[in-house]
């Protein structure tokens, strides 16, 4: 049966309480801004204050936000196994809600990150933005379907005995298209490339978000019911 | 064993036909000869990268390990012929265009395409209970699949292709000599008996391995 | 036929002559473990 509304009810209040533990320890976040911020600063070091390449400035804003987001993003249900919370997570609700309060824990993790990292990124390479709303628009479709794509892939890795370099193997296939729109729509967005092409990678994005989300729902109870 | 002896003389027949019957024309000059063996190793890696979808979807709605053998398997010969086609094709890269590999749209998702089997395979290996290898390596391949026809908008875009097609849209015509047809549709036929036979016998070796797995258990 | 031609149809004749024949063997012992494990 589809409830919409109801799931979204209950996928809240998961999300609520996922809000809440990782408030009170900040282990997601902080491993997540710190490796973007070790990425960034490696990065910004390397290469030196002025880059007008914006092939190679586009590639590495994603980069790091890839690896960054990879490098947190499989904890949502790693924690649930390995506290033994999953079974009364199982009990309490139904696959659905779940997926969607873990959807959008993960979207507010790493949102709050890219409001962090996407200016010092910006300020450390000194970048100028030809369209700023395209830019930001980018950014977020992007992170969205980084985080959307990886939620069941996330259930995936936990069920699979929590290997850690397992989340990295999975979702690079999967997230490559995404990765490949966000790269070129960013290049666009900073002045290289046509501006035209901007709203056809920011529709691709949006489209992959869309079905991320709709096949996450539908296979997710494989994945989650034994 | 009579029809695999058939296949492999005509399988020699289609190997010296395509190098002594078989003008070389199409523009492609002698490298067009290796079409013959490219294009039909594509084709099986399509078509077993297929199966192994329909029959991961099987086993998420029945629930049988015979479904789940059968997606391996078809993952597995999906693979080596998608490995055969990528080689093939980066040779006739280099003869034609002058460099093994430029990130033409068909090399690109032909990679992607390997790089999602071989993590498929890497998933396989992670989870030694077979339910449960069986329903999380059929859900990663279904959603994995979904996100290929993406790379079909977004590559074309970045790189423009010079990969030469067969089906010539415009003119709805079938760009290629008599002689050549012959001999391709042979060599179509010849790879997909290839394929119904390297199936059968590892099907029917994943299947002893299962029954003596099986008589293990009790 | 073109200079190389002839080597290059040698090489693949070969390699298709050494799949085949490997096959039929692996297809043979196989036949073979299925008869021994019906008994």
């Amino acid at each position: 049966m589809i409830k919409p509304l109801r799931w979204l009810k209950q996928g809240l209040a998961i999300w609520r309480k996922d809000l809440r533990i990782e408030f009170r320890t900040r282990y997601t976040y902080s491993a997540l801004v710190m490796f973007a911020i070790t990425t960034l600063v490696t990065v910004s070091f390397s290469i030196g204050g002025f880059v007008t390449d914006t092939d190679i400035t586009a590639a590495l804003l994603w980069i790091i936000l890839f690896f960054s987001a990879m490098a947190g993003l499989a904890r949502t249900f790693v924690a649930e196994e390995e506290t033994g919370t999953a079974t009364a997570l199982k009990m309490a609700a139904q696959p659905e809600p779940v997926l969607l309060g873990k959807y959008l824990f993960n979207v507010t993790i790493l949102l709050s990150l890219t409001v962090l990292v996407v200016p010092l990124f910006i300020m450390m390479l000194n970048l100028s933005i030809a369209l700023p709303l395209a830019f930001v628009a980018a950014v977020v479709l992007g992170s969205l379907g980084l985080a959307g794509a990886s939620t069941i892939l996330a259930a995936i890795v936990a069920k699979a005995g929590a290997k850690s370099s397992l989340m990295t193997v999975l979702a690079f296939p999967v997230l490559l298209p995404l990765l490949f729109a966000a790269i070129s729509a960013t290049r666009a967005a900073l002045g290289g490339g046509l501006a035209a092409d901007v709203t056809a990678d920011l529709l691709m994005l949006f489209f992959y978000n869309g079905v991320a989300l709709a096949a996450s729902l539908l296979l997710f109870e494989y994945v989650w019911n034994e | 064993m009579f029809w695999q002896i058939i296949l492999g003389i005509w399988m020699v027949g289609v190997i010296i036909a395509s190098f002594l019957y078989m003008p070389a024309t199409q523009g492609l000059g002698e490298t067009g000869r290796i079409l013959i063996y490219h294009v039909p190793s594509a084709w099986i890696a399509v078509l077993a990268y297929l199966m192994a979808m329909v029959n991961s979807l099987g086993y998420l709605r029945q629930g049988d390990l015979r479904w789940d053998r059968q997606a391996q398997v078809n993952a597995e010969l999906g693979t080596i012929f998608c490995i055969l086609a990528t080689v093939t094709g980066a040779i006739w890269s280099r003869g034609a265009w002058g460099q093994y590999w430029n990130w033409d749209p068909r090399q690109t998702s032909i990679t992607v395409l390997l790089m999602i089997y071989a993590a498929y395979f890497v998933l396989r290996s992670a989870i030694p209970d077979a339910d449960r290898r069986a329903r999380l390596a059929a859900v990663y391949a279904i959603l994995a699949f979904l996100t290929v026809p993406f790379l079909v908008f977004i590559v074309p875009r970045v790189y423009v292709s010079l990969h030469p097609d067969l089906i010539n849209l415009e003119n709805r015509s079938f760009d290629m000599d008599r002689k050549m047809l012959v001999v391709f549709l042979s060599s179509l036929l010849g790879f997909t008996g290839l394929y119904a036979w390297m199936y059968k016998v590892q099907m029917r070796l994943e299947n002893l391995l299962y029954a003596i797995d099986m008589k293990r258990g009790e | 036929m073109a200079e190389g031609l002839s080597y290059v149809l040698a090489v693949t004749l070969i390699t298709w002559l050494g799949l085949f024949f490997y096959l039929l063997r692996v297809d043979l012992k196989v036949k073979e473990a299925e008869r021994r494990e019906e008994i």
